[in-house]
């Protein structure tokens, strides 16, 4: 199995080298041969990968001890769905799985757009293999999953098989993390392809709105994925690691972060080029910052530059990266600059206070936001390099510079839609903005005699008042003017008014989402918690619950020893059953861990640790938080990832659009037939 | 064993790739066909704004825009889509439009050995299919018969 | 090897004055009038006068809430264990350390020395005072802003404000010199013929 894997890896290596090769000629000479086989190198590319993949798959789920990576993450009595994770659990693997989805993305780019984008397709094979060349061989050369374990011994090498594997770690041993890696790993992967295809463009000198709306659903994919996968490592975070949290601003989860906030400001900085021909120049700058930090994010990730909770191997595969990210930025920036004459915008602007400067502020905010994380995120970096001294930047450093970036964002979440394009007069503006802003001040003055007293909580429960009435005044307004036109029914003309353009009301959707976002963030200002060593009948009273502790007990599975608190719930004198927090020792890894004892509810959650023993009494160390609201932020993150699936449906526009794609190659195939 | 087969499959997708090198070439090498030509770019960008102009009714009749900006506005489009309307009849009428399309043929006939098979050539949208068919793989229109 | 790194005095490591959200949100919002301001075309001036129906009440609840918060033990070792990391190698602040505190000695030790400063009446920055003297600057989770680690504080306000400054020159250098659009008689009219029907068989 390791021999075919490695084979596999070098015949991807192969493909990869010959498809940018035949890419780059194809697209010079303009040839259709030379360019379709190019095309092929992608698919021969994904299938070489795959074997790769599986091959690790199967000595993975085959408990082969004999190769190093699989004794390193896994042990024998690991349940097969933890065992496919494997995979992904470990340096090496993590390479090999990065590149296989890159090798997806490429082989489906190539298949959906090969007879629609024929001009833009060579390079944008060449750019995408051109990608995966470089992680195939850091998989191959430096961090390569399939070297076997052997023994040194008088007689020269031996071949070792142990018996047993070390075990995966057990933190990722919970159900989220098993689809969190993959999730997150189609969001960085992704934006290889709307970039691809904004380098294509570049190259062959099509700079209109083609690459854009050939690539909008090319980002708008990763975009969800990258967001998705931050939830899911938030959930995680709050379901394994005890705390009571699901955010730290830790490195790794920074470097998620990143792309995603530079990705919004694409997908929205692409409609004015779509609506207005202006912007050219910064949205192939936006593209390639998204590309880049998403790079740059796998690049952290991987390398153990910083340290970070998530801590993975450290190893030397982050100068392969430093100078992979030094030639990608090269690359792009000069492609830009040769190119800057044919990036005019095609419009003015008419009024600064028009949708196209909301966007553009929109823009601005984003990307301080970009530079606050990213900044905090390498000053450790930075300061070892200039002074020699460790810092390190935590959660007080990301609390006064991000939160009021991501208060201005909610507030232009709401406000933005409600501009005009091109202009918007004091009196337009008016309409539109009464009734949010009386809702707001409304609920503004409600919530502080309620004695909601903390800034930021306040702050955003205000402007999520405020987002949820301009987006929900929106679909209304709309629906009963398509009521009055089209004769429809309310839910009818609600339909149709956002099937007729999925991409603004999905878009909608998903400003509601971050809305529910930001109320379950407002929930952490009201966390409650206590600490209490107990034992069978002891009581603790946190806010408004009594727990009782019903006894302790220990025990064990063929993967992890446990010891058990069982806990019974009371709530304003009504018995709500039981809670069983966990603690677990993984015999593999002889690694502890807790698991956590959760009864979630939209209004709060209450959340229970059993966090080991009480070194003075002996009883068991009972940790109990209630986290306020906290529900509404997996609720608006599924929100969000609905309406992203909504905006990417096929409208009626769109359809229309589609129609006028070639013109003039009518025009030369009839007029003058060959 | 496993390993002889990630072998074949190399060899086999080794072949799958280099086909279109090595196929006969009964057509010459042909050009790749231009995605996005300038009149295809005019008439797109009026698309744009006829939809602009609808999206701006539609609020205005939403009570979104107050009637000054709507017709400002409304007039601001027109006249952006009737300047889009004169350069793209300019590019057709005045020779600029068509040396455009004779350069375009002209390197195409360059390349082409023989005149293109109408097994491939839609005579409805134009598309030229990568394969022979019976009907258009873009449009569904049905193509010349085979010989 | 950490002791030349410890603070000779207390008043050196010092965190940054503990101040509230509020401070920041006041100075993002003055910094987004200045910048408006910056635009200085009639247009904006007049629209920001006619606009002090929105902006004052929202001015007035951005103020709203300026009540101190009164300092309870619990609070003051929450808010510290928020402010300094973990040791013990998780790479976490103190509060969000995943390890179960009774398996975690460093933890341990260090909530210990906080019970103990607190009962001793210790205020908050006097408690991180401690914990430096203990562990060195870098259980801070923040570096105190002045030297070199002032830069990680400065630096994303400074480039929040050249953000806004190029996104205002590109608003200025993007508009148009008029407002007056050429009005629809000065047009051809059998352009605007073709283009009312070229839109009636578009949009249909």
């Amino acid at each position: 199995m390791n021999q075919v894997g490695s084979v596999s890896l070098v015949a991807a290596l192969a493909f990869g080298i010959y498809g940018v090769v035949a890419g780059v000629i194809g697209g010079r000479l303009r040839s259709l041969r030379v360019t379709r086989s190019a095309e092929r190198a992608t698919l021969a590319f994904f299938l070489m990968i795959t074997v790769a993949v599986v091959a690790l798959e199967t000595a993975i789920l085959t408990d082969d001890f004999h190769t190093a990576y699989v004794a390193a993450h896994s042990n024998k009595d690991l349940p097969v769905y933890y065992k496919i994770a494997v995979l992904w659990a470990g340096q090496e693997g993590s390479l090999l799985f990065w590149t296989w989805l890159l090798s997806i993305y490429g082989g489906l780019a190539v298949l959906i757009n090969h007879r629609k984008n024929r001009q833009l397709m060579p390079y944008v094979v060449a750019v995408v293999l051109g990608t995966g060349v470089f992680f195939t061989s850091v998989t191959f050369f430096v961090a390569n999953p399939f070297p076997v374990l052997n023994l040194q011994t008088a007689a020269g090498l031996a071949p070792l098989h142990p018996p047993e594997g070390n075990g995966l770690n057990p933190s990722l041993q919970y159900h989220s993390m098993v689809i969190h890696p993959p999730v997150l790993y189609l969001g960085y992967v992704g934006f290889v392809v709307p970039y691809a295809f904004a380098m294509a463009a570049l190259i062959t000198k099509q700079l209109g709105d083609n690459w854009i709306r050939v690539t909008r659903r090319w980002a708008m994919v990763p975009w969800m994925f990258l967001g998705v996968g931050i939830l899911l490592g938030a959930n995680w975070a709050y379901y394994v690691l005890g705390w009571g949290g699901y955010w730290g601003w830790d490195p790794v989860e920074n470097a998620a972060l990143l792309p995603w906030l530079a990705g919004t400001a694409f997908l929205h900085s692409v409609m004015i080029q779509e609506k207005r021909g202006m912007l050219k120049v910064w949205n192939i700058v936006l593209v390639m910052v998204t590309f880049f930090l998403s790079i740059f994010g796998t690049f952290l990730t991987r390398s153990g530059i910083v340290s970070s909770v998530h801590a993975f191997a450290q190893s030397n595969i982050g100068i392969f990266f430093a100078v992979f990210l030094g030639i990608v930025v090269f690359f792009s920036l000069t492609l830009l600059f040769l190119r800057l004459d044919f990036l005019k915008s095609e419009n003015k602007l008419d009024s600064v206070v028009s949708r196209e400067s909301g966007f553009l502020f929109n823009n601005w905010i984003l990307l301080a936001a970009v530079f606050a994380v990213l900044w905090g995120t390498i000053f450790p970096i930075i300061s070892k390099a200039v002074e020699d001294k460790t810092v390190t930047v935590g959660p007080p450093y990301y609390n006064k510079t991000a939160l009021p970036i991501g208060l201005l964002l909610l507030f232009l979440t709401g406000a933005g839609p409600l501009l005009a394009w091109r202009k918007t007069s004091f009196q337009s503006l008016r309409r539109n903005f009464t009734l949010p802003v009386a809702l707001a001040v409304a609920a503004g003055a409600a919530l502080f005699f309620a004695g909601v007293r903390d800034l930021f909580a306040w702050m955003s429960l205000v402007l999520a008042t405020f987002v949820a009435a301009c987006v929900l005044q929106e679909f209304y307004k709309g629906a009963r003017t398509r009521q009055v036109i089209a004769g429809e029914n309310f839910p009818q003309a609600l339909y149709n008014l956002t099937m007729r353009n999925t991409r603004r009301y999905g878009g909608y959707i998903i400003h509601l989402g971050i809305v529910l976002l930001f109320v379950g963030f407002a929930g952490l200002a009201f966390k409650t918690e206590a600490k209490a060593p107990m034992q069978r009948g002891d009581l603790l009273r946190v806010k408004d619950y009594v727990l009782r502790c019903e006894g302790i007990t220990k025990g064990e599975t063929p993967n992890y020893l446990y010891e058990r608190a069982e806990l019974s719930v009371v709530k304003d004198g009504k018995a709500l059953g039981t809670v069983k927090p966990e603690k677990r020792l993984f015999k593999a890894s002889q690694e502890s861990i807790s698991h956590v004892a959760l009864r979630p509810s939209l209004a709060q959650d209450l959340y229970v640790v059993l966090a080991g023993d009480d070194e003075d009494t002996g009883k068991a160390l009972i940790q109990v938080f209630i986290n306020p609201l906290v529900g509404w932020v997996w609720v608006g993150g599924f929100v969000v990832f609905l309406g992203t699936l909504l905006a990417m449906v096929t409208s009626r526009i769109e359809r229309e659009m589609a129609g006028i794609r070639r013109p003039v190659e009518e025009a030369i195939e009839e007029k003058h037939a060959l | 064993m496993p390993l002889a087969i990630a072998l074949a499959t190399a060899a086999t997708l080794a072949v799958f790739v280099a086909f279109p090198l090595l196929a006969p070439d009964t057509e010459g090498d042909q050009l790749l066909p231009v995605d996005v030509t300038p009149l295809a770019d005019f008439k797109r960008r009026r698309m744009v704004v006829y939809e602009n102009l609808q999206d701006l009714e539609f609020e205005f009749k939403a009570g979104k825009i107050a009637r000054e900006d709507y017709q400002t506005l409304s007039d601001n489009y027109k006249a952006e889509a009737a300047g889009l309307m004169a350069a793209s009849l300019e590019a057709e009428t005045t020779s600029h439009g068509d040396a455009w399309i004779e350069s375009e043929v002209a390197a195409r006939r360059a390349r082409r050995k023989s005149a293109p098979s109408p097994q491939y050539l839609c005579p409805e949208c134009g598309f030229e299919n990568p394969l022979p068919v019976k009907f258009c793989g873009e449009c569904g229109a049905k193509l010349a018969s085979r010989p | 090897m950490r002791s030349d790194r410890m603070p000779k005095r207390l008043s050196d490591c010092r965190p940054e004055r503990s101040e509230g959200p509020l401070h920041l949100n006041s100075q993002a919002n003055t910094e987004v009038l200045r910048g408006l301001r910056l635009l200085r075309t009639t247009e904006s001036t007049v629209f920001l006068h006619r606009a002090k129906w929105i902006v004052t009440p929202v001015l007035l609840m951005l103020l709203a809430p300026m009540v101190a918060q009164p300092a309870d033990p619990d609070a003051v070792a929450k808010s510290v264990g928020d402010k300094v990391y973990c040791l013990c190698g998780c790479v976490t602040t103190l509060n969000h350390c995943p390890h179960p505190e009774a398996e975690c000695s460093v933890q341990r030790d260090m909530h210990k020395l906080i019970r103990k400063d607190l009962a001793e009446g210790k205020s908050e920055n006097l408690i991180l005072g401690d914990l430096v003297l203990r562990y060195g600057a870098q259980v801070l989770a923040s570096p105190p802003a002045k030297g070199f680690d002032l830069t990680v504080w400065v630096l994303p306000g400074f480039g929040a404000i050249a953000g806004l400054v190029i996104v205002v020159l590109l608003v200025r250098r993007f508009r148009k010199p008029t407002d007056n659009p050429a009005p629809p008689e000065t047009l051809d009219p059998t352009l605007l013929a073709a283009v009312e029907e070229e839109m009636k068989k578009v949009v249909g």
